[in-house]
């Protein structure tokens, strides 16, 4: 009878038949866990036949079916009336609508399994208690339950109970309304807002360190040439000054020298004349000493070794010059300047970039004195010349021939036009619109000046010019640079005047 | 007999001057000076037509040289011949000095430019 009949309370609280005995109290906690488990596993319908069947067992006669279909007969349409009237409410105040139902008691077990303060379930036990742990009431609170998921399921439909079952224990003994399911829905609704926001958060965070990062570069790269430019003035003066004492002594030297020889010679001659009467062995002597120091080549090798050396002071200064022309400090103002002074500066510094891969022509025109700011218009040249030495580079690179590149400058109607042209393999279509972006590149990390050409357009329309391009691909490209003449202070002022 | 004082603080940019200002004139007589103050106390000593200085030099640079024969000796022909060619102490000796050479200079032009000078003020 026991095996048959066991304690209601204690089926409801361990599953696993074990029985709590009093000095040993059930862990509520671990046998809920094990209880929702149960229920999860099962799908909405059958959970809900599932409970019918445990009330019946629980109550094991006709009587206990008799009184679950008639409370389930009572307590169906009474759910379906409070759930219509909480619908109505639009607002799950269970509290006012439960004291508006007729059976009081129903109501506050409907209460406490609404889930406040405690999970439904985890009042049953201290309920249980309190009514003297009988089995009718066990009976008619799993009634209450299961007719209020009968309730859901008739309402709602079992697809609301198919997740409610996988939402665990606590979702199954509350009632559910559509304004629940709107809140769920709601609450959902805003996670899901908040989720895009964080996304587009995320993105706009993600853009602002790209953008960031793009500036901090910019900003290094300014600041390298900067730093590069200061430092290359310093070198110059430092290598200036040795070089002034080279540019002195080696003419003295050559001087000197073309004196020793001709003196040398003139002795010569006149030892070896006839009317010297010189002893023979001395003179053996003298010419042996010649000889040994190799009087005749002497001469061509002094020669030309001062020549040489001439020549790489008269370079070495040619090229610390452009250096100093191309790096020394910003002038605040913009000033009249000689483009095409500055453009052989500028090409001698660019030397190591072409010499290899490109001859390098100019066709410079007359040009009168431009208003700008030197040093960034010559970088914005320096920066074309060793584009287009990289360009000539990718084409020539495997078959040794070599490209050219022709910087030519005119003017015409107030301003002076420079282009510079390369037979590289010109810029794809694709890429075309590209090209001035900023920090678009196509080459290798670590080749080129750093100097976007973005940084050059910038640069040109600061000077109120303008920087395009024609390109052929596979034949060549030639970048143009226009710059007015006077700048548009110059021009205001002559206005003015 | 012109004298020339030279005004250098790297003594092998005068050896290298004297040697081809001899050479080039030998009629002129030159004497060094390693600064600005050096410069001064040889300008106590002796007269001198044409003083070629230097920029950049320890306790007294080019500028505040040439400034100083400018009030003290005016008749004296002022030349500058620096690796430096830009900056603030430039600007100041433009205004003082009779020519700027800027570094490396071959002896014939700084002769050519102190005859010049020398033409001018005579």
């Amino acid at each position: 009878m026991n095996r048959r009949r066991p304690r209601p309370l204690s089926r409801t609280m361990d599953a696993s038949g074990r029985r709590p005995s009093p000095g040993n109290p059930p862990d509520i906690g671990s046998h809920y866990g094990e209880v929702m488990e149960k229920l999860n596993a099962a799908q909405g319908k059958w959970a809900v036949m599932i409970h019918l069947l445990t009330a019946a067992a629980v109550w094991p006669s006709w009587r206990s079916v008799l009184w679950v279909v008639g409370t389930t007969a009572f307590l169906v349409p009474l759910n379906i009336w409070i759930t219509g009237a909480m619908m109505r409410r639009r607002g799950p105040v269970v509290s006012e609508v439960f004291r508006t139902s007729a059976n009081v008691s129903t109501s506050i077990i409907l209460f406490h399994m609404t889930g406040w303060p405690l999970p439904g379930w985890l009042w049953l036990p201290f309920i249980a208690l309190a009514y003297g742990s009988t089995r009718r009431l066990t009976a008619i609170m799993l009634t209450v339950f299961w007719g209020v998921m009968t309730a859901v399921a008739l309402h709602d439909g079992v697809a609301l109970i198919y997740p409610l079952t996988f939402g665990g224990l606590a979702y199954l003994c509350r009632v559910f309304t559509e304004a629940r399911v709107g809140i769920m829905h709601d609450m959902f609704a805003r996670s899901e807002a908040q989720r895009c926001e964080l996304d587009t958060a995320h993105e706009s965070l993600q853009a602002a360190v790209e953008a960031r990062q793009s500036v901090e570069l910019e900003l290094r790269q300014a600041q390298k040439l900067e730093a590069i430019g200061r430092l290359a003035s310093g070198v110059a003066h430092e290598i200036n000054t040795p070089l002034q004492y080279l540019a002195t002594s080696i003419p003295l030297v050559g001087e000197g020298v073309h004196d020793l020889l001709r003196l040398i010679a003139q002795w010569r001659s006149r030892l070896t004349a006839p009317a010297a009467h010189i002893d023979p062995a001395l003179l053996g002597e003298l010419e042996e000493s010649a000889r040994a120091c190799g009087l005749e080549d002497l001469e061509t090798m002094l020669v030309e070794s001062l020549e040489m050396a001439q020549d790489g002071v008269g370079r070495v200064s040619t090229i610390v010059r452009s250096m100093k022309e191309l790096a020394h400090p910003e002038r605040l103002e913009k000033a009249p300047i000689d483009l095409n002074r500055a453009i052989h500066a500028m090409l001698t510094v660019a030397q190591h970039e072409y010499r290899y891969v490109a001859d390098v022509t100019t066709a410079l025109g007359d040009l009168p004195p431009v208003e700008c700011h030197a040093g960034e218009i010559t970088q914005v040249l320096l920066n074309l010349v060793v584009n287009a030495a990289h360009a000539v580079a990718d084409v020539v690179e495997s078959s040794g021939a070599r490209g050219s590149i022709i910087v030519s400058t005119r003017a015409e109607r107030g301003e002076v036009v420079i282009s510079v042209a390369d037979t590289g393999g010109g810029i794809p279509d694709a890429i075309r619109d590209k090209v001035f972006e900023p920090f678009f590149t196509t080459k290798a990390v670590g080749r080129g000046t750093g100097y976007g050409l973005a940084m050059a357009r910038a640069t040109v329309d600061q000077h109120g010019g303008s920087l395009s391009f024609a390109s052929c691909p596979g034949r060549g490209t030639t970048f143009f640079v226009r710059l007015p003449i006077a700048s548009a202070t110059t021009l205001a002022l002559q206005a003015a005047a | 007999m012109t004298t020339i004082l030279l005004v250098d603080d790297d003594p092998f940019v005068l050896k290298a001057l004297v040697h081809g200002l001899r050479r080039s004139r030998p009629g002129w007589s030159c004497s060094v000076a390693a600064n600005g103050a050096a410069a001064l106390e040889e300008l106590t000593k002796a007269d001198f037509d044409v003083v070629v200085s230097d920029m950049r030099m320890p306790r007294m640079d080019g500028a505040g040289l040439l400034t100083r024969v400018r009030d003290a000796y005016p008749r004296a022909v002022r030349i500058v011949l620096s690796g430096q060619a830009e900056g603030a102490q430039m600007d100041c000796a433009r205004s003082v000095a009779d020519a700027i050479l800027s570094k490396p200079t071959p002896v014939s032009v700084l002769v050519t430019c102190i005859d010049g000078a020398l033409a001018r003020r005579a």
